[in-house]
């Protein structure tokens, strides 16, 4: 059975009470290991990040690790809200590739002007601190994106969501999406039976596309991560699901926050031959716990 | 005349209290713009610097290390809360000083000024390289005599390697095919009596090739230990030649806080960058903050060019 070890019983990012952009919650962090580094580019709250605690805004913040444990961070967010007009209440909750030597951030970009105002946006960057935005990139109520980190058969790959499930679109030209299919779905009576959405990029494996997804139990609204196994060359064909989750809020900071019992993941680093999984706690912090990838295995 | 001129009026870097290694002061960066973004190493401090007792008192005593900020207009930058490099061992004992940014190739080296606080004399110049300017590895004594202000070439010219250094009180060159053995030490410029740079001179950051050979920003100190800014051309086929010397300082202590910090009435300079026809240069305000002035280049070039005639 896949599980993943904290790395720390601590978070390795808490909220810094003298920087009133990041001064409630830092969580949900897009991740990568690039020249010899774990890079987190995380969303953080000026406010608790729920609507009962008013109407915070989000950022996107910038931290760098040796280890993949300890980090360090940059006192400005890197993305603001309010630069775009999908993003008034600020982006959220990056996924983050590098395709051709050019790092792609799909995010969630949330206005809260009507119901379901949040979409799915895409920034482009050459050095993860500035960021150039592309826009809305697929225009419907959808978040919970991540491209692949490669073409497939020459074409790019999204996975996104469609609530309550996965879906998967190709692209050319992240303009037009096309051959929109459901991928995963939740399974009634388990841990994963309200809606799942995608983790990080899915990782590639000689075996197929290994994916970490999140799924959500209807009767507390709990997040947990799950794995499943998509082929490599027609993704949209689910190869292997285990029926267990791979990690799921047991620490206090896990399941006290300002939304209790999450555990919610939307990037890792891969080093050799472990795979970093980053994950915010209880939308409040962020922690770490990592896997090999030689125990890929269904 | 020519000047640099201010692009803030303000300090673009001070210390941050909440940060201990940070708390007194930040200063003296070493500077480099790549892949759009302008990256400063500073010199920080953990508690202000007594520099008046015969030797350094262990009870007060000061610890420096080296933090690390971004910008993408190279005025704004923001910076990380933990440094990127801290002493290691007797020799920096007390810490690690002045860092100078050089990219050979894909790599960046810094030199800098190991102090161990053993006595005010027992600092040396050291080196060490990165692939991100994040991670440095393989520290070493560059040269293992009293001597600091000290920065390698951006590039090698004739397959040497140059390294430019400060024996008290001149400028001084020397070269190596490998970074390690270094030969041909020699006096490059010298202070000049009775003026701005009478008492001292030292290198700012690593100079600067252009068509007209290689600029080169310096500081210089006179009898009242004013410091100051002052900028030569050199030779850009053989560097050891000093083709001119501008002669007036391109920047003095004027404002508040570059004539009042923890050393009164300086402006010392460990790095420049070239942004889009300008040379802006990143200078440390009375050992206690950081400001930033710039100049355009064509401009310099040709006041210096004029000096030769």
């Amino acid at each position: 059975m896949i599980r993943l070890e904290r790395l720390s019983g601590k978070p390795v990012l808490t909220p810094d009470p003298a920087l009133p952009w990041s001064r409630a919650a830092v969580f949900n962090a897009a991740a990568i290991y690039d020249r010899g580094l774990f890079h987190l580019l995380y969303r953080a709250t000026d406010i608790g990040s729920h609507e009962r605690y008013g109407e915070y805004r989000n950022f996107i913040g910038y931290a760098v690790s040796t280890d993949g444990v300890h980090f360090m961070r940059l006192d400005q967010p890197v993305m603001r809200p309010g630069e775009h007009q999908q993003e008034l209440r600020g982006p959220e909750d990056g996924r983050l590739v590098k395709l051709d030597g050019v790092y792609y951030m799909t995010y969630t970009g949330f206005s809260n002007r009507f119901e379901g105002d949040y979409r799915i946006c895409l920034a482009t960057s050459h050095n993860l601190v500035t960021w150039e935005r592309h826009g809305v990139v697929l225009a419907e109520p959808n978040k919970n994106a991540s491209l692949f980190p490669e073409r497939i058969n020459g074409q790019y790959c999204m996975l996104h969501r469609r609530h309550p499930d996965i879906w998967l679109a190709w692209t050319k030209d992240f303009k037009t999406w096309y051959g929109h299919t459901k991928v995963l779905s939740p399974i009634p009576g388990t841990w994963q039976d309200a809606r799942v959405g995608v983790a990080g990029p899915p990782i590639k494996t000689p075996m197929g596309w290994f994916l970490i997804y999140h799924g959500v139990r209807k009767a507390d609204n709990s997040y947990r991560l799950g794995a499943a196994l998509l082929d490599l060359n027609d993704p949209s064909k689910v190869l292997a699901r285990q029926p267990e989750p791979i990690l799921e809020p047991e620490l206090r900071w896990e399941k006290e926050g300002y939304v209790p019992n999450v555990v919610f993941s939307n990037g890792h680093g891969i080093k050799g031959d472990d795979i970093y999984v980053y994950y915010g706690g209880a939308d409040t912090v962020i922690g770490v716990a990592a896997m090999r990838m030689s125990d890929i295995r269904f | 005349m020519i000047r640099l001129e201010r692009l803030s009026q303000k300090p673009i870097l001070t210390p941050i209290w909440e940060h201990e290694w940070e708390r007194a002061a930040v200063f003296n960066a070493g500077a480099i713009y790549d892949n759009g973004l302008v990256w400063l190493l500073y010199r920080a401090l953990d508690r202000p610097y007594r520099l008046d007792t015969p030797e350094p008192l262990p009870e007060e005593k000061f610890v420096s290390s080296i933090g690390l900020a971004v910008s993408s207009d190279g005025v704004r930058f923001s910076r990380f809360d933990k440094p990127v490099f801290t002493g290691e061992g007797d020799q920096e004992a007390w810490g690690v000083e002045d860092p100078r940014i050089t990219k050979l190739g894909d790599t960046y080296y810094m030199t800098y000024t190991a102090f161990g606080g053993r006595s005010w004399q027992d600092y040396r110049p050291a080196l060490c390289w990165s692939k991100n300017l994040i991670q440095w590895q393989g520290r070493r004594i560059l040269l293992d005599e009293e001597n600091k202000d000290v920065a390698l070439f951006p590039q090698q010219i004739n397959g040497r390697y140059y390294l430019l250094h400060r024996r008290i009180p001149h400028i001084w060159i020397a070269s190596s095919t490998d970074l390690e053995n270094w030969t041909d030490h020699r006096i490059l410029m010298e202070t000049i009596p009775g003026g701005w740079e009478s008492r001292k001179i030292g290198i700012a950051g690593p100079p600067h090739l252009t068509e007209e050979g290689w600029v080169l920003f310096y500081h210089a100190v006179d009898e009242h230990k004013v410091y100051r800014l002052g900028v030569a051309l050199l030779d850009r086929d053989d560097p050891t030649k000093v083709l001119a010397r501008y002669g007036h300082p391109i920047l003095e202590p004027e404002l508040e806080w570059e004539r009042n910090g923890l050393v009164p009435n300086v402006v010392f300079s460990c790095g420049s960058v070239e942004i889009g026809g300008a040379f802006y240069v990143y200078y440390g305000g009375a050992d206690f903050c950081l400001g930033v002035a710039a100049v355009d280049k064509s401009l310099l070039l040709k006041r210096l060019l004029d000096r030769i005639e």
